[in-house]
């Protein structure tokens, strides 16, 4: 199932949630199931630290 | 359709069954970056809160990354959805509708951004955030 699919039958289910990829640099949006990377905590902060974001926190 | 709850975290995702948010560390609205552009991960959630009348009914979830000069950085990327009442919802309860992930982001300049969001073509809520320079 392709992803635009994917997301097509689940954003028109009965189900009142979505988990999804919003990728703004290339306009694309997938749902994120199974054990893909942005479903990994550890994985996105990896993903982030090889980007050169070193600091994630809360301003006020 | 109003936006009851957006934010950026270290991590969260949406439970298929049941519809409770697992969040760890939300309200991210600073990144430390090292060096620019900077593209990498983030996880979000938003919480779309809905009536009977937009109930059952096709909508359209827009995110846009606005940079500080507060032009996009990156694509407009939507989605379609479709809220509908649950079993359990009581009568005149607005109805929740879940989003979390992870977005993209690029970041170009230092200064403030927003996440923007809009809800069937009309600016419904944005998450600000600021990108400043990290500590090496």
């Amino acid at each position: 199932m392709s992803h635009e699919t994917d997301l097509k039958e689940m954003s028109t289910s009965r189900f009142n949630q979505l988990n999804l990829v919003v990728d703004v640099r290339k306009g694309e949006a997938r749902v994120a199931s199974g054990p893909q990377p942005e479903r990994d905590f550890d994985a996105l902060r990896r993903a982030q630290e090889v980007s050169g974001v070193t600091l994630l926190t809360h301003a006020s | 359709m109003k936006v009851q709850t957006a934010l950026l975290a270290r991590y969260a995702e949406v439970e298929q069954q049941g519809g409770l948010l697992n969040v760890t560390g939300g309200g991210i609205d600073v990144f430390g970056v090292s060096r620019l552009p900077a593209d990498f991960p983030v996880a979000f959630v938003l919480q779309l809160s809905f009536d009977d009348a937009e109930a059952d009914q096709p909508h359209e979830l827009a995110v846009t990354v606005l940079g500080p000069d507060l032009q996009p950085v990156g694509r407009r990327t939507t989605v379609p959805f479709t809220p509908t009442f649950g079993e359990l919802h009581a009568e005149g309860w607005r109805g929740i509708f879940s989003v979390a992930g992870a977005i993209e982001l690029t970041i170009e300049q230092i200064g403030a951004h927003s996440v923007q969001i809009d809800i069937d073509g009309k600016q419904a809520g944005g998450i600000p955030f600021r990108a400043v320079p990290a500590d090496e």
